[in-house]
């Protein structure tokens, strides 16, 4: 995916509506890449009790979005299909829009959340990517 | 006029509603604004439950069919808490509440709350209250800041996501997202409700932050 790295880590956040990407810009500016993301995924409004009718558990999101993506994008014969798919969207000139909706609805379908609420995480990850490209990215964690 | 316009939200399970929250549908076509935390980031398997009952009549809770719409997530922003959610196969739909701001409102005006209060148990009842604005506030959730309204009533599970309607000029200026409780450790749940919910202070997130949802 020579692609990847050709997109400036800032560049990602084009690819988000206005409105989620200012949020994302404003969390980045004080947390971390995965204190941001953890941040989006677990929200919730300070000394409010939420009243919406059903009690969910806490669930900890971030640590298996980032294992999808690396499978997704470091070569996981499990996603074959879905890279080729993803190939195909971002073919020149580069569409971040179109990859991280692509990405997003892949690996949302995966994991049972919805693409327009992973989007924002699925480009904080792909942010923490390109600090220092995706092959490094994919030895790194794959290592780990 | 709210029969058609506010409605229950909630998912399937083994065949069973479960509801979730409130919506409430807005000036654009096939459009409802609900809170974030009702849907939970997810669609798959999500619907909304029409109201088969004039709310100015007597609404027969022990009918138990009902008719269920489909809606997928358009726009969520979890750190304000609110979600617009479209109805599948339904673009020609559309009432005439129109989205505004806690902004001008002021200390003491009365609105319209609307809801399913203990929706959570199933008991779907479309019920209005009316009350006071109590206070407007900042909120923060991680950092970023927010406008809100506390409302001088006490809310139930269920209403979650319902409208806040100015009653000077039927503008939803807020959407309604839960109790006030302290930031202290150790709570206790009895019977599943949690003590410190039980009191006159809702808050409610300015309507103002959808408009770029749209």
């Amino acid at each position: 995916m020579p692609w990847f790295d050709e997109i400036d880590e800032k560049a990602w956040l084009e690819a988000l509506p206005v409105y989620q990407a200012d949020i994302v810009e404003d969390l980045l500016k004080v947390k971390s890449p995965e204190d941001a993301a953890t941040a989006w995924l677990e929200a919730s409004t300070d000394n409010t009790s939420p009243f919406g009718g059903q009690h969910k558990a806490k669930r900890k999101y971030l640590e298996f979005l980032i294992v999808e993506v690396r499978k997704l994008l470091c070569g996981s014969p499990e996603y074959d299909n879905e890279r080729n798919q993803l190939e195909k969207v971002a073919q020149s000139p580069v569409n971040k829009t179109a990859i991280v909706s692509t990405v997003s609805a892949i690996i949302g379908a995966k994991v049972g959340l919805a693409a327009t609420f992973i989007a924002p995480v699925i480009v904080i990850i792909f942010i923490m990517i390109a600090k220092i490209s995706l092959n490094a990215w994919c030895a790194m964690t794959t290592t780990n | 006029m709210f029969q058609n316009c506010v409605f229950s939200i909630g998912r399937f399970n083994a065949n069973i509603y479960y509801a979730s929250g409130t919506c409430t549908l807005i000036n654009k076509a096939g459009l409802m604004a609900t809170a974030a935390h009702v849907v939970d980031g997810n669609d798959d398997n999500l619907w909304i439950r029409l109201n088969t009952n004039d709310i100015n009549d007597f609404q027969d809770t022990t009918v138990q069919k009902s008719t269920f719409l489909p809606v997928k997530i358009k726009a969520i922003d979890p750190l304000r808490d609110l979600c617009v959610v479209s109805l599948m196969g339904q673009d020609n739909v559309q009432s005439t509440v129109w989205v505004s701001s806690v902004s001008n409102v002021f200390i003491g005006e009365a609105v319209t709350v609307v809801g399913f209060p203990h929706s959570n148990l199933g008991r779907i009842v479309l019920t209005q209250q009316t009350c006071e604005i109590g206070a407007k506030i900042i909120l923060g959730a991680s950092g970023i800041k927010s406008k809100h309204l506390v409302l001088n009533i006490q809310a139930r599970p269920g209403q979650s996501g319902g409208p806040v309607i100015r009653k000077v000029d039927g503008s939803l200026i807020a959407v309604l997202i839960g109790a006030y409780v302290p930031s202290t450790e150790g709570g206790i749940s009895l019977g599943g409700i949690d003590p410190q919910t039980l009191h006159q202070t809702t808050h409610a997130v300015s309507a103002e932050y959808l408009e770029r949802m749209l």
